[in-house]
């Protein structure tokens, strides 16, 4: 290393933003500096066991700059001394002669919304209790049945973030996230059956039992097996199954960046009616207790609640500042960034509004259908064109208005598009997957199904 | 490659490993400095470099493991302490990790045209041109996504068993997105060109460029691809993916190692295909996203042959997973960064030629589907899915009409043994793929001749 003087490292996360701000402000026209300090402690248990203890501090600064009208990004973790901090400015001025024409400002104050994502309760955890937690965890899938080989983790992070700019703005806030995972494998011949139950939290409020009791439940849903034959059929997407398959559609639809470009199929259709009437989308990061909360974004705007989706009516897209400075309209507070990239549109807690279907009352209905929990493989193909496809990975028969097993070798296809124009319901209470959605079960009236006789 | 000279951590390092009472200890350093540009539409939308410091401690004491990861080089000593305390509350069997000759050495790349001695104004004008190249294909062209991105990457890492390693990487890549509409009808294509050694690699490929954006348009004209099962024929870049999901992930022993019933299925001898199938991994294949001398435990990397002549012959290894199987260590310990201790993965991982060539195969297939280029791939270990760009029907042993790309899908334990044509050329997917799993993920090489499937799963309407 080199022989630094004065360690950045001894610096306080404010100080050092603060450090690198004042060192790039005489040099440019705006100037922006996010900084972090993560540090994780995960706990994992493998092959019915614990495996490890970790501990990961994350620490990195991010320099945002505008000059002669053009905007430049450096960033960096590798913060020994003030030389460092000086080739982070070098680098975001020397890359803003290629960068994009700035269309934004920066706020010259930063009000942060009152939410709660901090709970010292998450901090004080010990490792013995988590420990313990994740055993607990294990030892009730395992009086289920001793075959299942099962994992599980206990996770809390403390994060601290602070953001301030050339125009006096300054923010910062402190979010604690707990999460516990458990599932595991049971192999019968060549049939492997993987289950995972998980929820993440700020604060220690997961029931591990109830969570650990969840995965039981399915496993017993999933032991026996059930026949499928190539139809079109009545699916039903379980609130896992809406984030994990049908969200990021949305996501990609309904981003600013995307309508800007073209991209999106929802460009020109803001005011219409694209889908079905009961389907209201709202994206919102100021609920409290949800891992995916925020006071601002990452860019110093206030968050607040905006309805993506009004009762099928296209009503709004969500927007950064540069691309709604480029699309000619303001910031929905969602611009946030990665540790190495800047400020864009994305989407913190999604919220599907649920409907008036009792879920018991939607299987009773189903005379042939699938219940889907999760599917691979529906990454691939073309995102914008709201197709999705991929093998059910997780999903049970629906035969005469009952559950009867879970299916194998089974595709399903559709498109957000054609397909949720006339759904056949939404359920009547929506269900939190992770911190970052919140989402009834979803009734499509027939989707194409491909099976493997 | 140049990287910042850092003349006194090697002792540091060793410093910091000394007098702790660990059965084994290890620190990786890791600095990395990148530059990237990306594109929206014809416009550069962001021109940004990222520079990385980082380090980790991995101890095990009686076969349980602590890690920490850091930014700070500062105290390593008690950073090494807080490995080992965690490392010890784990503990309760017995360290078995299968013996590695101890190396030191200093691996620095041999670059044929160092991207760094680019001027970042040719690196932009050429992306430029790449740009261009995709909009004058056609006027139903809505957009295009490129980037270019270029990284250097030293890894210093030492053990408490002797071993002391320095390893330099570079990449350099250039993509671009094609996106096609006509009215909601949204297709997309690309183009990817990548290399370790070579900045001239990515230089001159136009027209590549231009043939990704008419495949887009084209695609607005294809019908959608039927669902059901069919005879597939893979271009190498998905059959390349396809060894990879529906084999590679089940030849990891991380996944078999503690899991009795998973060994008895995956026990050497065993017959997962037809005698014309092989596959093999290895990082010590030449220049390829996997490729590099020592994995991330500081074993050195080998060719390892996982299916030979449909037989199942050997699997990838950690000192840990080959020690507690007693099998060899392959050097398929992976980090995807500082921040992550190492998994058992791939490098990379290809399928054997055969005696076919593509004529021959389409001609031998009445009725079927030729499936080109990948949109990634998943697995469950029994069953894996993997998307493709685009596609085409085949009639009477003849290239037919065009499809929209689609989902295959398979269960590892039919479909490998439906795999009844090989194609006569190897060929690795330029840029190959990124993988994901545990958390991390990590480039990897994917190569394989044209291979036919029966009775291959397709999603569809």
């Amino acid at each position: 290393m080199a022989n630094p003087t004065t360690h950045l490292a001894d610096l306080s996360l404010h100080d050092l933003a603060i450090q690198l701000l004042d060192r790039a402000s005489g040099r440019v026209e705006l100037a922006e500096v996010y900084a972090y300090d993560t540090t994780s402690t995960p706990v994992d248990f493998e092959a019915n066991r614990l495996k490890s203890l970790e501990t990961k501090d994350t620490r990195g600064i991010a320099l945002r700059v505008v000059k002669d009208g053009r905007v430049g990004l450096a960033t960096t973790t590798r913060l020994r001394a003030g030389s460092d901090l000086d080739q982070v400015v070098a680098d975001a001025v020397a890359l803003s002669v290629f960068g994009a024409e700035a269309k934004f400002d920066l706020p010259g104050h930063i009000v942060p919304t009152p939410v709660t994502i901090y709970d010292q309760a998450t901090s004080d955890l010990t490792v013995e209790t988590m420990v313990g937690l994740g055993q607990e965890m294990i030892d009730h899938v395992r009086a289920y049945d001793a075959d299942i080989l099962c994992e599980a983790g206990v996770r809390r992070a403390i994060e601290s973030v602070v953001l301030v700019n050339s125009r006096g703005g300054e923010g910062a806030y402190r979010k604690s996230s707990y999460a516990l995972v458990i599932g595991g494998q049971l192999i019968r011949d060549t049939d492997f059956l993987s289950i995972w139950e998980y929820d993440t939290q700020c604060g220690v409020t997961i029931d591990a039992k109830a969570l650990a009791e969840a995965a039981v439940r399915k496993f017993e849903m999933a032991k026996p097996i059930a026949q499928v034959r190539t139809a079109r059929m009545p699916v039903i997407f379980t609130p896992r199954g809406v984030a994990s398959v049908l969200l990021s559609r949305f996501g990609v639809s309904l981003s600013g960046k995307s309508v800007l470009q073209g991209s999106s199929a929802l460009s020109e259709k803001r005011g219409e009616t694209v889908f079905d009437a009961r389907l209201s989308l709202a994206d919102d990061a100021t609920i409290s207790g949800v891992s995916g909360a925020a006071p601002f974004d990452d860019e110093g705007t206030t968050t607040r609640r905006l309805e993506l989706i009004r009762h099928g009516v296209v009503d709004a897209f969500y927007y950064d500042r540069q691309t709604a400075g480029l699309a000619g309209t303001e910031t929905t507070g969602h611009g946030y960034r990665g540790a190495e990239t800047l400020p864009s549109p994305s989407t913190s807690v999604v919220c599907i509004a649920p409907g008036e279907t009792p879920l018991s009352g939607m299987i009773d209905g189903i005379e042939e259908g699938l219940l889907i929990e999760s599917m691979t493989g529906t990454f691939a193909g073309n995102i914008f064109s709201g197709d999705f496809s991929g093998n059910v990975h997780i999903g049970f028969k629906i035969e005469h208005g009952r559950i009867v097993g879970r299916v194998k070798d089974t595709m399903v296809a559709g498109n957000i598009f054609a397909d949720m124009k006339d759904l056949g319901g939404l359920s009547d209470t929506a269900d939190w997957v992770g911190g970052s959605v919140r989402s009834p079960h979803i009734l499509f009236r027939e989707l194409g199904v491909s099976a493997k006789v | 490659m140049e990287m910042r000279d850092v003349p006194s951590l090697r002792d540091r390092l060793a410093d910091a490993l000394s007098g702790h009472t660990a059965d084994y200890l290890e620190i990786r350093v890791e600095e990395t400095d990148a530059t990237t540009l990306t594109y929206r539409g014809r416009s550069l939308e962001e021109a940004g470099r990222t520079s990385n410091l980082g380090g980790c401690v991995r101890a095990c004491v009686k076969g349980g493991w602590g890690f920490v990861s850091f930014n700070s080089l500062e105290g390593l000593r008690a950073k090494v302490d807080l490995a080992v305390r965690q490392a010890r509350l784990v503990g309760r069997e017995t360290t078995t990790l299968a013996p590695v000759e101890p190396h030191v050495d200093f691996i620095i790349p041999t670059l044929v045209r160092d991207p760094l001695t680019v001027s970042l104004e040719d690196k932009k004008r050429l992306m430029d041109e790449y740009v261009e190249a995709a909009w004058a294909q056609s006027s139903r062209i809505q957009t295009t996504n490129a980037g270019y991105g270029d990284a250097r990457r030293k890894v210093t890492f030492i053990n408490s068993e002797g071993s002391y390693l320095e390893q330099s990487r570079c990449r350099v890549s250039a993509r671009v997105v094609v996106l096609a509409r006509d009215g909601g009808n949204v297709q997309q294509s690309r183009a990817v060109f990548s290399s370790t050694s070579d900045y001239d690699a990515i230089v001159g490929r136009h027209a590549e460029v231009g043939a990704a954006a008419s495949r887009a348009v084209a695609l607005l004209d294809a019908a959608p691809a039927p669902g059901g099962e069919f005879t597939v024929i893979c271009d190498p870049a998905l059959a390349g993916v396809f060894a990879h999901e529906a084999f590679g992930h089940l030849s990891e022993g991380d996944n078999v190692y503690e899991n009795e019933r998973l060994r008895d299925i995956m026990v050497l001898g065993k017959r997962f295909g037809r005698p014309l199938l092989n596959i093999a991994d290895g990082g010590v294949v030449g220049g390829q996203p996997g490729t590099f001398r020592y994995d991330d435990e500081g074993t050195p990397t080998q060719r390892t042959d996982l299916i030979r002549e449909g037989v199942l012959v050997g699997r990838l290894h950690s000192r840990e997973t080959a020690g507690k199987m007693g099998e060899a260590a392959t050097g398929n310990a992976r980090a995807q960064s500082y921040r992550h201790a190492p998994l058992v993965r791939m490098t990379n991982t290809f399928i054997g030629a055969g005696d076919s060539s593509f004529d021959e195969m389409v001609a031998a297939t009445p009725l079927g589907i030729f499936c080109r280029d990948w949109y990634g791939g998943q697995t469950t270990h029994e069953q894996f899915s993997f998307g493709c760009a685009e596609a085409w029907m085949i009639r009477d042993g003849k290239l037919a009409e065009p499809l929209r790309g689609t989902t295959l899908s398979g269960n590892l334990f039919t479909t490998l043994e439906n795999i009844d044509m090989i194609g006569n050329d190897l060929v690795w997917a330029e840029g190959g793929g990124t993988c994901g799993k545990g958390g991390q993920s990590a480039p990897v090489g994917q190569g394989s001749p044209y291979i036919r499937i029966q009775n291959a799963l397709l999603g569809g309407k």
